[in-house]
């Protein structure tokens, strides 16, 4: 079974600052992994790496086994946590747009997803509230058949209610060979749905685990485990 | 995948594009409704008009000039470079295909304000006959020997040059603006630089093939020694677009560093 993502020895400086140093990681197909940390682990900067918009200062990164580039940008879905649509863009014409560049884009899905949640497509960006943006952009992401979703703070957002749903959306829709990697700080909310959790600290890999075993092990709940091991 | 990006591309801009053209001519039109050969000077509205109008007009005139080179940059940044890079630099598509959508948009917009300025121009002074004056010149022209071969294919050379080296000025911004880029503290200040630095490079070289051509090709006797002397800056151009183009596409393809 190949590895989604793989990284071996990664280090990721900003002059001499190093956002991530010498990280080991290998995701493999058919997990929902929680990638968590508090701000500044190096959590978005692996993204971003694994996305091919940041250069590694030292190591590597595979996407599906290769460098990231093209056929890794059509394998791979991803939410940004930034406002990176158009926003005189209409949610119809974003739909296009995705359509248009990803043979992998599912339209209906995300039309029959908008419905759900009473978005208007005609609506133009820059007048949704924040909330709605992101539960378009996390549809628009969700929509195409990818291989690797990687999702930065994809909840952050979003009222409880549609946290739900969004959840439910992710964990119905995906493809059982396909894996999703959250990266998020509402652990209690998103960790019914993991598999497996990566703790970062300080741009290092502190924990790899399965959810079960972490539960098995220490007795206690992710969330709980995160607070303690990040106890300010 | 080149003509979906060229298709965005044009949506997006022709949005900033299309409405101050139409502003200019019709601020053209004005103009010559009111201000050319009116005497409004027993009204203060209506001089206050002519004046209005006639500044507008300058102003307008001006704003398409610089236009382009502004957009241009703009997109390059912003689209690229910028949030909106997040969605673009993720779709599957390769660099080479963005950086060449961007400087086809820019030319073709060049090329559209160009004749846009021109059109203002005709509105503003186009008198009945001057068409016909116009055709009746280059028939004479033709008649007398000065329209031949030799003169057209020059002109013909002179618009690839020109186009040739709006593209190849484009392409060397790009190229600044992604070597900015690198320094991931201080974008805007190391694409100066590297424009800069750029732009020094350029100028010794041409000052070194000036010299040669100096030596070369001025002395040619021949009437086809400006066509030649045009088709080397050609060939000069292209050498500094196809750099300008590489340095930009392997920065983008190995180097991306996004904030």
């Amino acid at each position: 079974m190949n590895a989604l993502l793989e990284c071996r020895n990664l280090t990721k400086s900003y002059g001499r600052k190093p956002a991530l140093s010498n990280v080991d990681l290998t995701i493999s197909p058919g997990r929902i992994v929680g990638l968590l940390g508090p701000n500044g682990s190096g959590k978005s900067t692996l993204i971003k790496l694994a996305n091919g918009l940041l250069t590694p200062t030292a190591g590597e990164i595979l996407v599906c086994g290769k460098r990231p580039g093209v056929e890794s940008h059509l394998a791979v879905s991803y939410l940004p946590d930034k406002n990176y649509l158009n926003d005189w863009m209409r949610v119809s014409d974003i739909i296009s747009y995705f359509s248009d560049f990803y043979q992998n884009f599912d339209a209906s899905r995300a039309r029959d997803m908008l419905r759900r949640l009473d978005i208007d497509e005609r609506q133009r960006l820059k007048a949704l509230s924040k909330g709605t943006k992101e539960k378009v952009q996390l549809i628009l992401v969700m929509s195409r058949k990818a291989q690797l979703y990687l999702l930065d703070e994809p909840i952050g957002g979003v009222d409880p209610a549609a946290r739900d749903y969004i959840l439910n959306t992710i964990i119905t829709n995906y493809d059982e060979q396909a894996s999703i990697v959250l990266s998020t700080h509402l652990i209690a909310d998103i960790e019914k749905v993991l598999d497996d959790v990566i703790f970062l600290a300080e741009g290092r890999v502190a924990l790899v685990s399965s959810v079960d075993e972490i539960r098995e092990k220490n007795g206690k709940s992710v969330d709980a485990l995160f607070r303690e091991v990040y106890k300010c | 995948m080149l003509n979906k990006l060229l298709k965005y591309e044009f949506k997006s801009t022709g949005r900033t594009f299309l409405p101050v053209y139409g502003a200019l001519l019709i601020t053209s039109f004005l103009t010559r409704l009111f201000v050319f050969n009116k005497d409004f000077s027993n009204s203060f509205f209506l001089s206050l008009f002519q004046v209005v109008i006639s500044s507008l007009f300058g102003f307008l005139l001006m704003a398409v000039c610089i236009l382009t080179l502004v957009v241009s940059l703009q997109r390059f940044y912003k689209n690229l470079l910028g949030e909106e890079g997040y969605l673009s630099m993720t779709l599957p598509v390769r660099p080479w295909q963005h950086i060449l959508c961007k400087s086809l948009t820019s030319l073709v917009w060049y090329i559209f304000s160009s004749i846009a300025a021109i059109l203002a121009f005709v509105i503003l002074a186009y008198e009945k006959g001057m068409l016909g004056d116009f055709f009746k010149a280059i028939v004479t022209l033709i008649r007398r020997g000065s329209l031949n071969a030799q003169i057209l294919t020059a002109c013909g050379e002179f618009f690839l040059f020109a186009a040739l080296g709006i593209l190849a000025f484009t392409m060397m911004l790009y190229a600044s603006m992604a070597l900015g880029q690198l320094n991931a503290n201080k974008r805007l200040l190391t694409s100066f630089g590297a424009f800069l630095a750029l732009n020094f490079l350029v100028q010794i070289l041409m000052g070194v093939l000036g010299n040669l051509a100096v030596q070369w090709v001025f002395p040619m006797s021949s009437r086809w020694a400006l066509n030649v002397a045009l088709l080397l800056s050609i060939v000069v151009e292209l050498f500094f677009l196809a750099g300008f183009f590489a340095i930009t596409n392997y920065i983008l393809s190995r180097k991306l560093n996004l904030e």
